[in-house]
């Protein structure tokens, strides 16, 4: 076995990481710090900032709006995330399979996450109309009644879930894709020749061989159905009566429109704290299998 | 001899006058868009041109982010030399000093002209730090088709306006169980918790800012009042519970027959093919003035670093000038607020303008308090509530007190 | 190859379905607006209206072009960075690359509200208000991509570096000609994904651009989209529509290689 120089290794494993790493310092480390660094501070953004130590930490934590926010956060993600994962993947089977056309396929299931934010709320929220939606149009047919579902406690947040899975699709599909393309071809070849059909291909080779990208998208979906703000400010505003506001809306909420930066800065950590806690918990669950994390 | 020197000495003034008078470059930044954008844009062309020695640069940022903009521009001391703020959030930025006064720059002879109740929330702290630009109070639309299919119509076949809020729940009840329409649409946020909430409290004599206490008390009381009209008209499926263009799409194809809206929907209604509407003022308390809910757009003049006496009066001129020929920006449905453009050709020959004009004169505006922003939004989501039923009157009342007392000063 | 056909039909089924909002667009983007909000599939009137009022917007040109020059270097930015990165977290053992997938994925986590404000300083410090530089450096996507790309890298069998090593090849060798070839879906996407992201990235680049002329295709295509009480559903949709253009063509370009498998990296003997 060849020995490699172990001190050269290092180095030149550090040199590889080095442009993100410094780019990653300086755009978003530093702006980061000094972001949670007026956590404790008391400042309306005009005014010089007035040290308080931890105060908005406990303001925040005694607040209802906080931890209203935070279930309405995760129960958007409990929503959203199973559905996108497994759907993601079928539709990356699918596209990987013999089908003709297969690019235009591509194509067309990945354009609706090109689309952006703003119309795909828009777009929905004409759709979930109660008097005019096209949603409501089709459950009619079953014999549903008319649901107000933008307007309605109980079917807000749902419906908003509904329509993030629609738009995200695009990109788990994206994921899944490349990492079944990676599979080399002659594990697939080997396996014809011992007599396998696609179905035990599928189960025997493809699955098993992009666990990690299973994880992946796991994680990433995790993390980005906990920042979500956008589609639901626009669809919902956080209401009805405040029923689907998001912990990010409430962040933005306090920092932007009601000028308590540094309150908004505390929530921003706590937040940050939490998703960090999530990932962190998710890689280390993973790694114990020997992903290599 | 001497006539020549003379001549010359005048010439050389003059040519080295021409030289010495730079163009002032302001920028402006404006959060219309749309066909207020339009008439914005044409502005800023017509006052260029009329006005060599000066150039203003406009920016237009999109409505949702705008003040997002203007803010890191504050705090980044680059903030444009003159732009667009609506008044109720004026103490908000006016009390963290951000704001230049701009009294000396302005003729009283001008400010005279204005609208007594709009001029007066221009101020902060005694110093006036905006020029209003408009008022857009709400108003009452009302749809022909759908109160003429229930039946609702006088001797002359004429269809019935509700003058009072007892007429305006009887009737729209009765418009819905003779049609299957409803009585009425209303955006459930600012509409309901906020514009139509000042609009019944202000009727009902009640007023936010308390001169003695020198700060915001709600009667408890009367905002219970106030919850038990908006409620009544929730009750037997009157008015459904929808956002502002779910509310908007029910009244312009023909199934509400009222609209609380602002004047603002008269950019749209009139061009609205197949809608046949009227607008007045919104219905009033008995005994009372239909005193209602309006804000104004005003021209702001931010202090920056870079700030001079030369921009701030090329700013100034160019607010003065808009203001003077606002009956071009009524176009958009809002309505001047200085008096002789109210009472211009110009304006009157509007369609329409003379309904509801008046309402420029009983519009309420915000009280000039900081933590305005957040208290409405609170008043915004106690409404939700009461009308999707998880408040009663009395809970949403106590609770609005609750809010005021804690964020508003 | 054997194509099935019933798996075909399967798909277009399916893909009907799941496009049906985006032909909805497309219909909402010729309507007048009182059909727009009354969701009506047949038009009543058949209006382009939307698509000239964007088309007489002067600046179109600049916008585009600016998104353009953002997205391109960006990813190119990216892609770079990332491969280097992703190559020593996923294939290379050292003291600290635990620490160091954290730390990328702390970067992930970061809220872009929480840091707006710090970021639009430190720019300002540096003189890149209102510049390409200013839309292109903070690139909010890169820790996502090399995360990614680092968890594409992880996944490649070792045997092929090994064959590569015994032949005496060097770890930059081995990243340009082996690896990077092999994940070539991998990069693909994180390509693709990075390029779409920051085309349509929207809150960023409004606040660093001071001046309408170095707005993006999104932002100022926003402008056109009615003001605060007026939405006009119509001009939105219409703007919406041209501003995806270029990424669809983009991405019907290079889907290809998402298709290239192993074949590629296969010359390794």
């Amino acid at each position: 076995m060849i020995v490699t120089n172990k001190k050269r290794n290092n180095t030149l494993a550090y040199l590889f990481f080095l442009p993100f790493g410094l780019f990653f310092v300086i755009f978003k480390i530093y702006p980061f710090i000094r972001s949670l660094y007026l956590g404790f501070f008391k400042w309306d953004i005009f005014g010089s900032p007035e040290f308080i130590g931890l105060e908005n930490f406990y303001t925040l934590f005694g607040t209802d709006k906080f931890w209203e926010a935070l279930w309405h956060t995760l129960y958007f993600t409990i929503l959203t995330v199973p559905p996108l994962v497994i759907i993601g993947f079928l539709i990356a089977i699918l596209l990987n399979s013999k089908i003709k056309f297969v690019g235009f396929f591509r194509a067309g299931f990945y354009i609706p996450y090109i689309l952006s934010i703003t119309v795909i709320s828009l777009m929905w929220k004409l759709m979930f109309n109660e008097t005019f939606g096209i949603v409501n149009k089709i459950t009619s047919i079953f014999g549903i009644e008319s649901i107000n579902w933008l307007n309605d406690p109980s079917y807000a947040m749902p419906a908003v879930a509904f329509a993030t899975i629609w738009w995200t699709l695009g990109f788990n599909i994206i994921l899944y894709l490349s990492a079944i393309q990676q599979i080399p071809d002659s594990y697939y070849e080997a396996a014809t020749l011992d007599g396998a059909n696609s179905w035990q291909k599928l189960i025997h080779i493809t699955v098993p061989l992009i666990k990690s990208t299973h994880i992946l998208v796991i994680i990433l979906q995790i993390i980005y159905s906990l920042q979500i703000f956008g589609q639901v400010y626009i669809m919902t505003g956080g209401g009805p009566g405040g029923t689907t506001r998001t912990l990010v809306q409430y962040i933005y909420e306090n920092g932007f429109k009601y000028f308590k930066m540094g309150y908004a800065q505390a929530n921003a950590a706590v937040f940050f704290l939490i998703m960090l806690g999530v990932a962190i918990a998710q890689v280390k669950l993973m790694s114990k299998r020997g992903e290599g994390y | 001899m001497k006539k020549f020197v003379i001549l010359f000495v005048v010439l050389s003034v003059m040519f080295l006058g021409t030289l010495s008078a730079k163009n002032v470059e302001i920028t402006f930044w404006t959060l219309f868009s749309g066909g207020e954008g339009h008439i914005m844009t044409q502005f800023v062309e017509d006052f260029n041109a009329s006005h060599p020695e000066i150039t203003v640069k406009a920016q237009k940022i999109d409505w949702l982010e705008y003040y997002n903009k203007l803010l890191t521009g504050l705090i980044s001391g680059q903030p444009p030399d003159v732009a667009i703020m609506h008044l109720s959030v004026l103490p908000d930025y006016a009390s963290k000093g951000v704001l230049t006064p701009v009294k000396d720059y302005v003729p009283k002879a001008f400010l005279d002209e204005y609208l007594p109740n709009i001029i007066e929330r221009a101020h902060y702290n005694g110093e006036l730090v905006a020029l209003p630009l408009d008022t857009h109070p709400l108003v009452f639309y009302y749809n022909k088709k759908v109160i003429e299919s229930a039946g609702l119509v006088d001797a002359n076949g004429n269809p019935k306006v509700p003058q009072t809020w007892d007429e305006y729940i009887a009737w729209g009840q009765a418009v819905q169980s003779a049609t299957g329409d409803y009585g009425a649409s209303i955006d459930k946020f600012g509409m309901l918790g906020e514009r139509w909430f000042i609009a019944l409290y202000n009727q009902l004599g009640g007023s936010f800012y308390n001169e003695e206490a020198g700060k915001v008390i709600i009667d408890k009381d009367l905002a219970e009042k106030v919850y038990e009209i908006i409620n009544a008209s929730f009750a037997n499926e009157m008015t459904p519970v929808t956002d502002y263009d779910g509310g908007e799409a029910l009244f312009i194809n023909d199934k509400a027959a009222y609209h609380l809206n602002g004047v603002w929907a008269m950019a749209v209604y009139p061009d609205t093919e197949g809608l046949d509407f009227g607008v007045t003022q919104v219905p009033a308390i008995e005994g009372s003035k239909p005193y209602t809910w309006g804000d104004s757009h005003s021209i702001i003049f931010p202090r920056s670093p870079n700030q001079s006496k030369e921009k701030l009066e090329a700013a100034v001129t160019f607010a003065k000038w808009v203001v003077e020929h606002s009956y071009e920006w009524a176009k958009a449905g809002h309505l001047p607020v200085v008096t002789d453009v109210l009472e211009s050709e110009e304006f009157q020959s509007l369609p329409m303008r003379e309904d509801y004009m008046e309402a420029a004169s009983n519009a309420v505006l915000a009280p000039s308090v900081i933590g305005w922003s957040e208290f409405r939004e609170e008043m915004w989501e106690i409404c939700q509530k009461l009308v999707i039923g998880e408040f009663t009157e009395e809970e949403a009342a106590q609770e609005l007190v609750n809010k005021a007392n804690s964020i508003l000063q | 190859m054997k194509i099935s056909k019933g798996l075909t039909i399967l798909a277009f089924i399916l893909l009907a379905i799941y496009i049906f909002p985006f032909f909805m667009m497309l219909v909402n983007s010729i309507q007048p607006e009182k059909d727009i909000v009354a969701s009506k599939i047949i038009p009543s009137e058949v209006l382009f209206s939307n698509y000239g009022k964007i088309l007489e917007q002067g600046q179109i040109g600049r916008w585009f072009i600016n998104s353009v020059v953002v997205s391109v270097s960006a990813t190119l930015m990216v892609i770079v960075m990332s491969v280097f990165a992703a190559y020593s977290l996923g294939r290379m053992m050292f003291p600290g690359r635990k620490f160091l997938n954290i730390v990328v994925l702390t970067g992930i986590t970061i809220p872009i509200q929480a840091i707006m404000i710090p970021l639009f300083l430190q720019m300002k410090d540096f003189g890149f208000i209102n510049t390409y530089w200013g839309l292109i450096l903070p690139a909010p996507f890169a820790p996502m991509c090399v995360f990614i790309l680092a968890n594409f890298f992880r996944e490649i069998p070792n045997a092929y570096d090994e064959a590569a090593r015994m032949d005496g090849a060097s770890h930059l060798t081995i990243m340009w000609r082996i690896i990077t070839p092999m994940s070539l879906p991998a990069v693909a996407s994180i390509a693709i994904l990075n390029f779409t992201w920051t085309w349509n990235y929207y809150l960023w680049p409004l606040i660093i651009a001071t001046t309408d002329t170095m707005y993006t295709l999104p932002v100022g295509l926003a402008t056109l989209a009615g003001s605060e009480t007026n939405i006009r559903y119509g001009p939105i949709m219409a703007a919406n529509i041209m501003a995806s253009i270029p990424v669809i063509v983009l991405f019907i370009i290079f889907q290809k290689n998402l298709m290239q498998g192993v074949s590629a990296g296969s010359g390794v003997k």
